[in-house]
């Protein structure tokens, strides 16, 4: 059986797994950095500067975050050579989960995930990337 | 040489060749035929139709921009104001991944920022295009 390693992550009180793989930084970016975008869904509130390049910075959550705060943490995901960010509320830590936990995983209707489960005794939404970059929830 | 115009506080830079002239929206002479300016019709669109973007703050449009097309109607588009031109060589340009275009961005060419504020790039070719879906709508 193997494992699988992603990164734990809150998103208003919901718990992400997002695969290790795909995590490429945690960032925190300032405020006045943070650009409004004129298209897209409403999840895609706002654009930032990341490596000389432009990237969507994505709420998938249910609230606007950090409304007082100077910063937005945001953990940035890359699929081959495209990053998004996606805004979180809280990066927890490194988790391995192994294939028979995986397996236990049902098929949910959440923005952004297609499948959880239970680990821990926390419900655990494993982050769904391909959507992330296909702009479809 | 770009000319820079606010839409709903989003700033749109497009080529000054293209751009027959800006005036105020009061010349605009309607009726039931339509739009004329100098007793030549046009078609006249908000820039957030034009530009296709999310938001539509229903300002009065204090300006009005006229492209000239080659072998076309003259369109024109009403945009809250001209904010001044640059040249592309003043401007740390980002390019835009191709990505973006799932997410609305498929007439931004690329990405400026200038004081704090960012410029959506909108080249001759994609103004082009987008004159000719409007007019086939």
């Amino acid at each position: 059986m193997g494992v699988n390693k992603f990164l734990k992550v809150k998103i208003d009180s919901t718990t992400y797994l997002c695969p290790e793989e795909n995590v490429h930084r945690v960032v925190n970016f300032d405020m006045d950095k943070i650009y409004e975008s004129p298209y897209g869904p409403s999840w895609l509130a706002n654009l930032v500067i990341y490596e000389k390049e432009v990237i969507p910075l994505l709420n998938i959550g249910e609230s606007e975050k950090n409304f007082n705060s100077k910063t937005k943490l945001a953990v940035i995901i890359k699929k081959i050579l495209f990053f998004v960010a996606v805004e979180v509320d809280e990066v927890l830590n490194f988790v391995e989960i192994g294939d028979e936990i995986i397996e236990t995983s049902i098929n949910v209707a959440k923005k952004f995930a297609k499948r959880a489960f239970d680990y821990e005794g926390d419900e655990c939404y494993i982050l769904d990337i391909d959507a992330l970059f296909s702009g479809k929830e | 040489m770009q000319i820079i115009i606010n839409v709903s506080d989003f700033f749109f830079a497009l080529p000054v060749n293209i751009i027959e002239k800006v005036v105020l929206p009061e010349m605009i002479l309607h009726n039931e035929e339509g739009f004329f300016l100098n007793q030549i019709k046009i078609n006249l669109l908000n820039a957030e139709e034009f530009f296709k973007i999310r938001i539509n703050k229903n300002n009065p449009k204090k300006t009005l921009i006229l492209f000239t097309l080659k072998n076309e109607v003259p369109v024109a588009i009403l945009a809250d104001d001209v904010v001044g031109f640059v040249r592309d060589c003043d401007l740390t340009c980002f390019q835009r991944g191709e990505f973006l275009k799932v997410f609305g961005f498929e007439y931004v060419s690329k990405f400026c920022s200038y004081n704090n504020v960012f410029i959506f790039f909108v080249d001759e070719d994609m103004v082009t295009k987008r004159v000719s879906e409007l007019l086939w709508e």
